[in-house]
Protein backbone atom coordinates (compact mmCIF):
# COMPACT_ATOMS: atom_id res chain seq x y z
CA UNK A 1 0.00 0.00 0.00
CA UNK A 2 2.79 2.42 0.97
CA UNK A 3 4.57 1.72 -2.38
CA UNK A 4 1.84 2.17 -4.35
CA UNK A 5 1.04 5.45 -2.73
CA UNK A 6 4.36 6.68 -3.05
CA UNK A 7 4.57 5.74 -7.18
CA UNK A 8 1.02 7.61 -7.14
CA UNK A 9 2.88 10.46 -5.85
CA UNK A 10 5.93 10.45 -7.85
CA UNK A 11 3.41 9.98 -10.82
CA UNK A 12 1.08 12.82 -9.89
CA UNK A 13 3.69 14.85 -8.59
CA UNK A 14 6.99 14.65 -10.51
CA UNK A 15 10.49 13.93 -9.67
CA UNK A 16 10.07 16.46 -6.88
CA UNK A 17 8.35 13.91 -4.44
CA UNK A 18 11.40 11.75 -4.54
CA UNK A 19 14.30 13.48 -2.40
CA UNK A 20 17.52 13.35 -4.22
CA UNK A 21 20.16 16.03 -2.87
CA UNK A 22 19.17 17.94 -0.18
CA UNK A 23 22.26 20.37 0.60
CA UNK A 24 21.21 21.68 -3.23
CA UNK A 25 18.52 23.28 -1.74
CA UNK A 26 20.44 25.88 0.05
CA UNK A 27 23.27 26.86 -2.22
CA UNK A 28 20.39 27.53 -4.88
CA UNK A 29 19.99 31.12 -4.72
CA UNK A 30 19.81 32.21 -8.40
CA UNK A 31 16.49 34.16 -9.02
CA UNK A 32 15.38 31.63 -12.18
CA UNK A 33 16.80 28.87 -11.19
CA UNK A 34 14.02 27.96 -8.44
CA UNK A 35 10.85 26.69 -11.26
CA UNK A 36 13.74 24.18 -12.42
CA UNK A 37 15.31 23.70 -8.59
CA UNK A 38 11.88 22.39 -7.97
CA UNK A 39 11.41 20.04 -10.40
CA UNK A 40 15.01 18.45 -9.55
CA UNK A 41 15.90 19.00 -6.17
CA UNK A 42 14.87 17.85 -3.05
CA UNK A 43 11.58 18.10 -0.94
CA UNK A 44 12.86 18.03 2.82
CA UNK A 45 10.55 16.49 4.98
CA UNK A 46 9.33 19.64 6.56
CA UNK A 47 6.08 19.52 8.62
CA UNK A 48 3.40 21.83 8.02
CA UNK A 49 2.38 24.09 10.52
CA UNK A 50 1.13 22.48 13.67
CA UNK A 51 -3.08 22.19 13.72
CA UNK A 52 -3.52 23.57 10.22
CA UNK A 53 -2.31 20.49 8.01
CA UNK A 54 -5.39 17.78 7.01
CA UNK A 55 -4.99 14.90 5.50
CA UNK A 56 -8.66 13.99 5.95
CA UNK A 57 -9.83 16.27 4.02
CA UNK A 58 -8.60 14.84 1.07
CA UNK A 59 -8.33 10.89 0.06
CA UNK A 60 -5.35 9.08 1.02
CA UNK A 61 -3.59 8.83 -2.66
CA UNK A 62 -4.61 12.89 -3.47
CA UNK A 63 -3.30 13.78 0.24
CA UNK A 64 0.13 12.22 -0.51
CA UNK A 65 -0.14 14.19 -3.47
CA UNK A 66 -0.77 17.80 -1.88
CA UNK A 67 1.73 16.81 0.90
CA UNK A 68 4.33 16.60 -1.88
CA UNK A 69 3.64 19.81 -3.35
CA UNK A 70 3.06 21.53 0.22
CA UNK A 71 6.58 19.82 1.44
CA UNK A 72 8.26 21.60 -1.79
CA UNK A 73 6.72 25.44 -1.51
CA UNK A 74 8.41 25.16 2.02
CA UNK A 75 11.15 23.95 1.04
CA UNK A 76 11.42 27.48 -1.22
CA UNK A 77 9.74 29.37 1.37
CA UNK A 78 6.55 29.90 -0.62
CA UNK A 79 3.95 30.57 2.03
CA UNK A 80 2.60 27.35 2.93
CA UNK A 81 -1.25 28.32 4.00
CA UNK A 82 -1.97 29.61 0.35
CA UNK A 83 -1.39 26.71 -1.61
CA UNK A 84 -3.29 24.68 0.80
CA UNK A 85 -6.13 26.62 1.20
CA UNK A 86 -5.83 26.35 -2.67
CA UNK A 87 -5.73 22.80 -2.92
CA UNK A 88 -8.97 22.37 -0.48
CA UNK A 89 -10.80 24.96 -2.71
CA UNK A 90 -9.92 21.87 -4.87
CA UNK A 91 -11.91 19.71 -2.86
CA UNK A 92 -14.86 22.35 -2.61
CA UNK A 93 -15.32 22.09 -5.71
CA UNK A 94 -15.45 17.99 -5.17
CA UNK A 95 -12.75 18.13 -8.16
CA UNK A 96 -10.62 14.91 -9.17
CA UNK A 97 -7.18 14.44 -6.66
CA UNK A 98 -5.37 14.60 -10.13
CA UNK A 99 -6.67 17.73 -10.93
CA UNK A 100 -6.65 19.11 -7.16
CA UNK A 101 -2.89 17.84 -7.20
CA UNK A 102 -1.93 19.09 -10.82
CA UNK A 103 -3.30 22.63 -9.79
CA UNK A 104 -1.94 23.43 -6.49
CA UNK A 105 1.61 22.78 -8.51
CA UNK A 106 0.58 24.84 -11.34
CA UNK A 107 -0.42 27.91 -8.48
CA UNK A 108 3.09 26.86 -6.99
CA UNK A 109 4.54 27.84 -9.87
CA UNK A 110 2.66 30.96 -10.68
CA UNK A 111 3.93 32.58 -6.86
CA UNK A 112 7.61 30.98 -7.88
CA UNK A 113 7.08 33.15 -11.05
CA UNK A 114 5.59 35.82 -8.83
CA UNK A 115 7.68 36.46 -6.49
CA UNK A 116 10.54 36.42 -8.68
CA UNK A 117 8.85 39.59 -10.37
CA UNK A 118 8.06 40.80 -7.06
CA UNK A 119 11.18 40.18 -4.92
CA UNK A 120 11.36 38.18 -2.11
CA UNK A 121 9.68 40.66 0.45
CA UNK A 122 6.66 40.24 -1.06
CA UNK A 123 3.72 39.59 1.54
CA UNK A 124 2.17 36.04 1.35
CA UNK A 125 -1.02 38.38 -0.11
CA UNK A 126 1.30 39.62 -2.58
CA UNK A 127 2.68 36.55 -4.11
CA UNK A 128 -0.88 35.10 -3.91
CA UNK A 129 -2.21 37.96 -5.81
CA UNK A 130 0.45 38.18 -8.24
CA UNK A 131 0.17 34.35 -8.78
CA UNK A 132 -3.37 34.84 -10.37
CA UNK A 133 -2.28 37.85 -12.34
CA UNK A 134 -0.02 36.18 -14.05
CA UNK A 135 -2.34 32.74 -14.67
CA UNK A 136 -4.89 35.73 -15.81
CA UNK A 137 -2.47 36.81 -18.61
CA UNK A 138 -0.47 39.72 -17.30
CA UNK A 139 3.69 38.37 -17.36
CA UNK A 140 6.46 39.31 -15.07
CA UNK A 141 7.24 42.81 -16.38
CA UNK A 142 3.75 43.91 -15.47
CA UNK A 143 4.30 43.02 -11.91
CA UNK A 144 7.79 44.46 -12.07
CA UNK A 145 5.95 47.58 -13.35
CA UNK A 146 3.12 47.67 -10.48
CA UNK A 147 5.90 46.73 -8.22
CA UNK A 148 8.30 49.71 -8.87
CA UNK A 149 5.26 52.45 -8.72
CA UNK A 150 4.22 50.81 -5.52
CA UNK A 151 7.83 49.51 -3.80
CA UNK A 152 6.61 49.29 -0.15
CA UNK A 153 5.87 45.74 0.91
CA UNK A 154 2.03 45.04 0.79
CA UNK A 155 1.38 47.83 -1.17
CA UNK A 156 0.77 46.58 -4.52
CA UNK A 157 -1.74 43.95 -3.35
CA UNK A 158 -4.91 46.20 -4.40
CA UNK A 159 -3.34 46.66 -7.76
CA UNK A 160 -2.40 43.18 -8.33
CA UNK A 161 -6.46 42.05 -7.22
CA UNK A 162 -7.59 44.91 -9.54
CA UNK A 163 -5.51 43.88 -12.67
CA UNK A 164 -6.41 40.00 -12.60
CA UNK A 165 -10.16 41.58 -12.10
CA UNK A 166 -10.09 43.19 -15.14
CA UNK A 167 -8.61 40.09 -17.31
CA UNK A 168 -11.48 38.07 -15.95
CA UNK A 169 -13.63 41.25 -17.39
CA UNK A 170 -11.99 40.84 -21.02
CA UNK A 171 -9.60 43.77 -20.42
CA UNK A 172 -6.45 42.58 -22.37
CA UNK A 173 -3.12 42.05 -20.93
CA UNK A 174 -1.79 45.57 -21.98
CA UNK A 175 -4.61 47.70 -21.01
CA UNK A 176 -4.66 46.57 -17.66
CA UNK A 177 -0.77 47.05 -16.41
CA UNK A 178 -1.03 50.37 -17.98
CA UNK A 179 -4.15 50.98 -16.67
CA UNK A 180 -2.95 49.78 -13.31
CA UNK A 181 0.26 50.90 -13.01
CA UNK A 182 -0.86 54.57 -14.09
CA UNK A 183 -3.53 54.63 -11.03
CA UNK A 184 -1.07 52.87 -8.97
CA UNK A 185 1.14 55.60 -9.70
CA UNK A 186 -1.30 58.20 -9.25
CA UNK A 187 -1.51 58.39 -5.88
CA UNK A 188 -0.56 56.17 -2.98
CA UNK A 189 -4.13 55.20 -2.13
CA UNK A 190 -6.00 52.37 -3.47
CA UNK A 191 -9.44 54.30 -3.77
CA UNK A 192 -8.86 55.14 -7.67
CA UNK A 193 -8.13 51.59 -8.30
CA UNK A 194 -10.89 50.85 -6.27
CA UNK A 195 -13.07 53.09 -8.11
CA UNK A 196 -12.11 51.60 -11.59
CA UNK A 197 -12.57 47.93 -10.63
CA UNK A 198 -16.40 48.85 -9.62
CA UNK A 199 -16.79 50.70 -12.85
CA UNK A 200 -15.13 48.00 -15.21
CA UNK A 201 -17.48 45.49 -12.85
CA UNK A 202 -20.80 47.44 -13.41
CA UNK A 203 -19.79 48.01 -17.16
CA UNK A 204 -18.44 44.24 -18.18
CA UNK A 205 -21.95 43.65 -17.07
CA UNK A 206 -22.65 44.93 -20.74
CA UNK A 207 -19.69 43.51 -22.32
CA UNK A 208 -16.32 43.61 -22.79
CA UNK A 209 -16.23 46.47 -24.90
CA UNK A 210 -18.04 48.92 -22.62
CA UNK A 211 -15.44 47.65 -20.06
CA UNK A 212 -12.69 48.50 -22.04
CA UNK A 213 -14.16 51.93 -22.86
CA UNK A 214 -15.05 52.62 -19.33
CA UNK A 215 -11.65 51.81 -18.60
CA UNK A 216 -10.29 54.16 -20.96
CA UNK A 217 -11.78 56.51 -20.36
CA UNK A 218 -11.66 56.46 -16.48
CA UNK A 219 -7.80 56.69 -16.35
CA UNK A 220 -7.88 59.41 -18.93
CA UNK A 221 -10.53 61.35 -16.35
CA UNK A 222 -8.01 60.66 -13.46
CA UNK A 223 -4.27 60.33 -14.68
CA UNK A 224 -4.90 63.28 -17.00
CA UNK A 225 -6.73 65.47 -14.22
CA UNK A 226 -4.19 64.84 -11.86
CA UNK A 227 -1.23 65.37 -14.29
CA UNK A 228 -3.28 68.42 -15.27
CA UNK A 229 -3.58 69.58 -11.88
CA UNK A 230 0.23 69.00 -11.14
CA UNK A 231 2.68 71.81 -9.79
CA UNK A 232 3.91 72.65 -13.54
CA UNK A 233 7.69 72.28 -14.54
CA UNK A 234 9.78 75.14 -13.07
CA UNK A 235 11.33 77.43 -16.40
CA UNK A 236 14.87 77.55 -16.00
CA UNK A 237 15.36 79.56 -18.65
CA UNK A 238 15.39 83.30 -17.07
CA UNK A 239 12.96 85.59 -18.88
CA UNK A 240 14.84 88.18 -20.94
CA UNK A 241 13.81 91.73 -21.54
CA UNK A 242 10.53 92.41 -23.50
CA UNK A 243 12.35 94.32 -26.12
CA UNK A 244 15.09 91.41 -26.45
CA UNK A 245 14.48 90.28 -29.17
CA UNK B 1 -89.31 34.71 -80.81
CA UNK B 2 -90.50 38.66 -80.83
CA UNK B 3 -87.96 41.43 -79.92
CA UNK B 4 -89.88 42.16 -76.85
CA UNK B 5 -89.96 38.15 -75.82
CA UNK B 6 -86.39 38.37 -76.43
CA UNK B 7 -85.63 41.05 -73.66
CA UNK B 8 -85.19 40.65 -69.99
CA UNK B 9 -87.34 43.46 -69.26
CA UNK B 10 -90.78 45.02 -69.49
CA UNK B 11 -91.83 46.80 -71.90
CA UNK B 12 -91.95 50.27 -70.20
CA UNK B 13 -87.77 50.06 -69.88
CA UNK B 14 -87.18 49.22 -73.90
CA UNK B 15 -84.90 51.65 -75.27
CA UNK B 16 -86.81 54.06 -77.55
CA UNK B 17 -84.04 54.43 -80.04
CA UNK B 18 -85.10 51.55 -82.78
CA UNK B 19 -80.94 51.97 -83.80
CA UNK B 20 -80.49 51.03 -79.40
CA UNK B 21 -83.18 48.43 -78.72
CA UNK B 22 -82.16 46.89 -81.88
CA UNK B 23 -78.26 46.20 -80.31
CA UNK B 24 -79.94 45.41 -77.09
CA UNK B 25 -81.89 43.21 -78.65
CA UNK B 26 -79.02 41.70 -81.04
CA UNK B 27 -76.84 41.68 -77.50
CA UNK B 28 -79.61 39.55 -75.86
CA UNK B 29 -80.36 36.68 -78.69
CA UNK B 30 -76.97 35.87 -78.79
CA UNK B 31 -76.82 34.38 -75.08
CA UNK B 32 -76.22 30.83 -74.61
CA UNK B 33 -79.01 28.63 -74.34
CA UNK B 34 -79.74 27.86 -70.71
CA UNK B 35 -78.02 24.47 -69.60
CA UNK B 36 -80.37 22.30 -68.27
CA UNK B 37 -77.94 20.07 -66.05
CA UNK B 38 -76.38 23.36 -64.79
CA UNK B 39 -79.15 24.89 -63.54
CA UNK B 40 -80.25 21.32 -62.02
CA UNK B 41 -76.86 21.47 -60.13
CA UNK B 42 -77.45 25.38 -58.65
CA UNK B 43 -81.00 24.43 -57.47
CA UNK B 44 -79.95 21.27 -55.69
CA UNK B 45 -76.92 22.81 -53.82
CA UNK B 46 -79.16 25.58 -53.02
CA UNK B 47 -82.42 23.10 -51.68
CA UNK B 48 -79.16 21.01 -49.57
CA UNK B 49 -78.23 24.52 -47.74
CA UNK B 50 -81.64 25.66 -46.93
CA UNK B 51 -82.50 22.31 -45.68
CA UNK B 52 -78.89 21.94 -43.48
CA UNK B 53 -79.98 25.10 -42.35
CA UNK B 54 -82.82 24.08 -40.98
CA UNK B 55 -82.37 20.88 -40.00
CA UNK B 56 -82.56 20.12 -36.35
CA UNK B 57 -78.47 18.73 -35.52
CA UNK B 58 -78.69 15.12 -33.66
CA UNK B 59 -77.09 14.85 -30.04
CA UNK B 60 -73.74 13.53 -31.02
CA UNK B 61 -73.23 16.04 -33.44
CA UNK B 62 -73.85 18.42 -30.64
CA UNK B 63 -72.01 16.65 -28.02
CA UNK B 64 -68.96 16.87 -30.90
CA UNK B 65 -69.24 20.50 -31.28
CA UNK B 66 -69.33 21.06 -27.18
CA UNK B 67 -66.16 19.03 -26.91
CA UNK B 68 -64.18 21.14 -29.64
CA UNK B 69 -65.31 24.21 -27.59
CA UNK B 70 -63.90 22.57 -24.57
CA UNK B 71 -60.89 21.42 -25.89
CA UNK B 72 -60.56 25.24 -27.72
CA UNK B 73 -60.86 26.64 -23.98
CA UNK B 74 -58.53 24.63 -22.07
CA UNK B 75 -55.88 24.53 -24.21
CA UNK B 76 -55.98 28.61 -24.30
CA UNK B 77 -55.87 28.23 -20.64
CA UNK B 78 -53.27 26.09 -20.30
CA UNK B 79 -51.36 28.39 -22.92
CA UNK B 80 -52.26 31.77 -20.93
CA UNK B 81 -51.18 29.83 -17.69
CA UNK B 82 -47.59 28.48 -19.13
CA UNK B 83 -47.16 31.87 -20.88
CA UNK B 84 -47.65 33.79 -17.29
CA UNK B 85 -45.26 30.81 -15.45
CA UNK B 86 -42.29 31.13 -17.39
CA UNK B 87 -42.92 34.69 -17.59
CA UNK B 88 -42.54 34.55 -13.73
CA UNK B 89 -39.60 31.92 -13.77
CA UNK B 90 -37.52 34.09 -15.87
CA UNK B 91 -38.11 36.89 -13.97
CA UNK B 92 -36.68 34.48 -10.79
CA UNK B 93 -33.66 33.50 -12.54
CA UNK B 94 -32.76 36.88 -13.10
CA UNK B 95 -32.49 37.77 -10.08
CA UNK B 96 -30.82 34.46 -9.39
CA UNK B 97 -28.13 35.34 -11.73
CA UNK B 98 -27.47 38.76 -10.17
CA UNK B 99 -27.52 38.39 -6.41
CA UNK B 100 -27.02 41.56 -4.20
CA UNK B 101 -23.53 41.01 -2.34
CA UNK B 102 -21.71 43.41 -0.38
CA UNK B 103 -18.96 43.22 2.05
CA UNK B 104 -18.28 45.90 4.53
CA UNK B 105 -15.24 46.41 6.95
CA UNK B 106 -17.19 46.61 10.61
CA UNK B 107 -15.11 46.65 14.08
CA UNK B 108 -13.70 43.11 14.56
CA UNK B 109 -13.56 41.77 10.90
CA UNK B 110 -15.93 42.33 7.44
CA UNK B 111 -19.76 41.74 7.50
CA UNK B 112 -20.72 39.59 4.33
CA UNK B 113 -24.30 40.52 3.10
CA UNK B 114 -26.40 38.67 0.49
CA UNK B 115 -29.87 39.23 -0.55
CA UNK B 116 -31.53 36.36 -2.56
CA UNK B 117 -35.17 35.88 -3.71
CA UNK B 118 -37.50 34.41 -1.16
CA UNK B 119 -37.41 30.98 -0.09
CA UNK B 120 -35.08 30.36 -2.71
CA UNK B 121 -32.13 29.10 -0.30
CA UNK B 122 -33.16 26.87 2.71
CA UNK B 123 -29.61 27.83 4.39
CA UNK B 124 -26.47 29.90 2.98
CA UNK B 125 -22.51 29.90 3.78
CA UNK B 126 -19.69 31.56 3.26
CA UNK B 127 -16.73 29.98 2.16
CA UNK B 128 -12.95 30.98 1.46
CA UNK B 129 -9.56 30.76 2.66
CA UNK B 130 -10.29 31.87 6.05
CA UNK B 131 -12.68 28.65 7.01
CA UNK B 132 -10.52 26.20 4.83
CA UNK B 133 -13.44 25.95 2.37
CA UNK B 134 -15.93 24.58 4.39
CA UNK B 135 -19.60 24.62 3.72
CA UNK B 136 -20.24 24.04 7.17
CA UNK B 137 -18.19 26.70 8.92
CA UNK B 138 -19.39 29.77 8.37
CA UNK B 139 -23.01 29.64 7.84
CA UNK B 140 -25.39 32.45 7.36
CA UNK B 141 -28.17 33.73 9.91
CA UNK B 142 -31.35 34.95 7.99
CA UNK B 143 -33.30 38.25 8.86
CA UNK B 144 -36.45 37.30 9.31
CA UNK B 145 -38.00 40.96 8.57
CA UNK B 146 -35.42 41.70 5.22
CA UNK B 147 -34.75 37.97 4.53
CA UNK B 148 -31.00 39.11 3.78
CA UNK B 149 -28.86 36.47 4.58
CA UNK B 150 -25.52 37.88 7.16
CA UNK B 151 -22.46 36.79 8.50
CA UNK B 152 -19.55 38.44 10.46
CA UNK B 153 -16.21 37.06 9.56
CA UNK B 154 -12.93 38.17 12.10
CA UNK B 155 -10.13 38.37 9.20
CA UNK B 156 -6.68 39.47 9.05
CA UNK B 157 -5.64 42.14 6.87
CA UNK B 158 -4.26 40.30 3.25
CA UNK B 159 -6.11 39.27 0.59
CA UNK B 160 -8.39 36.27 1.14
CA UNK B 161 -10.52 34.62 -1.83
CA UNK B 162 -14.53 33.28 -1.00
CA UNK B 163 -17.45 32.64 -2.11
CA UNK B 164 -20.99 32.40 -0.98
CA UNK B 165 -22.60 28.24 -1.02
CA UNK B 166 -26.31 27.75 -1.26
CA UNK B 167 -27.79 25.06 0.08
CA UNK B 168 -24.14 23.12 0.30
CA UNK B 169 -24.48 22.83 -3.52
CA UNK B 170 -24.90 25.74 -5.42
CA UNK B 171 -21.91 28.66 -5.77
CA UNK B 172 -22.58 32.51 -6.01
CA UNK B 173 -20.04 35.01 -6.84
CA UNK B 174 -20.60 38.61 -6.27
CA UNK B 175 -20.32 39.89 -9.93
CA UNK B 176 -19.42 43.48 -8.87
CA UNK B 177 -16.82 42.59 -6.45
CA UNK B 178 -13.03 41.85 -7.48
CA UNK B 179 -12.66 38.26 -9.34
CA UNK B 180 -9.71 35.48 -9.27
CA UNK B 181 -8.75 34.02 -12.92
CA UNK B 182 -10.98 30.97 -13.14
CA UNK B 183 -7.91 28.49 -13.42
CA UNK B 184 -10.40 25.29 -13.27
CA UNK B 185 -12.11 25.17 -10.03
CA UNK B 186 -14.91 28.04 -10.80
CA UNK B 187 -15.22 31.78 -10.18
CA UNK B 188 -14.31 32.99 -6.69
CA UNK B 189 -13.74 36.45 -5.21
CA UNK B 190 -10.98 38.13 -3.97
CA UNK B 191 -11.31 40.63 -0.64
CA UNK B 192 -8.78 42.96 0.30
CA UNK B 193 -8.65 43.60 4.05
CA UNK B 194 -6.47 46.66 4.73
CA UNK B 195 -4.88 47.02 7.61
CA UNK B 196 -6.35 48.39 10.97
CA UNK B 197 -9.41 47.27 9.78
CA UNK B 198 -9.69 44.31 12.47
Amino acid sequence: MICASLALAVLLNGPSAIPLRADAVASDTTPNSHVSAWYFQVAPPVEPQPGKWDPTRFDSATAVGVKAVLDSAIMHGLPYLALYNYALQGTAWRKSGTEIISKTRSYMVAMLDARAALGDNSTESELGAGADALRAGLDGKALQGIRAVRPTPGTALTALVVASDFLSRGISASQAREAVTALARTSKSDDGLNAAQSLVARNAERGPGMARDALDRYVKTTVGGAQKNAPGKPVTRPPGPPDAS
Amino acid sequence: MTDDEILPFDGGEVPDDPAVKARVVQSYANTPDVDVRAVSRCVRYVLERVTAEHRVPNVASRNSRRWIFGAVAIAAALLISVTLRNRIMSTDVDVVRTPVATTTAIAGGIRFDLLLPKDLAANVSVIGDFNGWDGKATPMVKDAKSGEWSANIALLPGRHIYAYLIDGKEWIVDPLKPQIPDAGYGPANALVVEEGTK
